[in-house]
């Protein structure tokens, strides 16, 4: 069966036309409509807007406190890692005769610069990964 | 001066400025919405559907286009959560605790000044809106009156026209209307008090 996709379905119809009723409705018409007096209606009301409110600030709070996390997380995971070239060099040599490290550092000779310092940040990075409560080894 | 799509929303603390100054008979007409919008729904009452759609707009997650009067904006919303929610409902095991989706109406939807008509029907939604309807028969059958009202509407007969086309004056149509509300409403309360 084929279904119309610009067919507006029964029940939306039915509550655009009550909409255009409640919009051309007079103020008198409306309050005998919800059947309560109008004090008390008005003071629902704005504690529903209070509560409403309130809501939408706790929300808020959330994703930005979600955001901020997940910020966190991201630089751990990729953020760049500073150093200079003789640092990262320093820190390679290092690490080829350390244990906890098996990478070619051994060829430190012929590195680059900038192979160098690709190297030092993924180390950099393995090693926050591995011994996250680890403090900076350079 | 160029108009960005920002300036063609209201903010935060406008929605909430515009919703500040509503006067009981705006209320009264929001609540009356509300009932209507949340036939239906198992788990929530009229009151929680025009909250919901009130805090989506102060938490800026739906959009509110300049010019559009609040009770087609805050329609179009309570459609949307409670379609939402329905299908939560039928999917099921029902999370009581859960955040609508805004995926189904984000800030970059648009509703224009007349948007009281539907653009966005889908297969699943129409579904939806036929059981919903379907839903609405069963609250008000034996009303032969209000039966007929709602027949028209789903027709897509409004307000004089449709006084006219039933045959009625319109402190008749105004008590049909009354009974048909009154028909959705005492569900809303039973579960406010279950």
């Amino acid at each position: 069966m084929r279904t119309d996709a610009k067919t507006p379905r029964p029940f939306d119809k039915v509550l655009d036309a009550f909409v255009e009723d409640l919009i051309a409705m007079s103020d008198a018409q409306a309050l005998g409509l919800a059947g309560v007096d109008s004090a008390a209606i008005l003071k629902d009301g704005l504690s529903l807007l209070d509560r409403a409110k309130a809501e939408a600030g706790k929300r808020r709070l959330a994703t930005a406190r979600a955001r901020i996390e997940e910020a966190r997380a991201d630089s751990q995971r990729t953020g760049p890692v500073e150093a200079s070239v003789i640092e990262a060099r320093e820190f390679l040599l290092g690490a080829a005769n350390d244990g906890r490290y098996t990478l070619a550092a051994r060829d430190l000779q012929e590195m680059s610069d900038e192979d160098a310092l690709r190297l030092y940040s993924q180390m950099k990075r393995l090693e926050r990964e591995v011994f996250p409560g680890k403090k900076d080894s350079t | 001066m160029h108009q960005t799509d920002d300036d063609a929303k209201l903010t935060p603390p406008e929605v909430e400025a515009v919703f500040r100054a509503f006067t009981a008979a705006d209320w009264a007409k929001a609540r009356s919405l509300s009932h209507m919008a949340s036939a239906g729904l198992a788990e929530w009452s009229a009151e929680d559907l025009l909250q919901e759609a009130i805090t989506c707009l102060l938490e800026g997650t739906r959009a509110w286009k300049r010019g559009v009067h609040p009770l087609v904006t805050i329609k179009v919303l309570m459609r949307s959560i409670a379609s939402n929610e329905r299908k939560k409902e039928k999917k099921g095991p029902i999370d009581k605790n859960a955040v609508v989706d805004t995926d189904l109406l984000d800030a970059e939807d648009e509703l224009s000044a007349d948007a009281t008509g539907t653009t966005d029907t889908t297969p699943e939604g129409a579904a939806d809106g036929n059981s919903q309807y379907r839903y609405l028969e069963k609250l008000i059958e034996g009303d032969d009156d209000v039966e007929l009202l709602a027949m028209a509407w789903a027709d897509g007969i409004r307000g004089k026209e449709a006084c006219g086309d039933l045959g009625w004056d319109e402190k008749h149509y105004e008590a049909v209307r009354q009974r048909l509300l009154r028909r959705v409403a005492p569900l809303d309360k039973l579960r406010k008090t279950a």
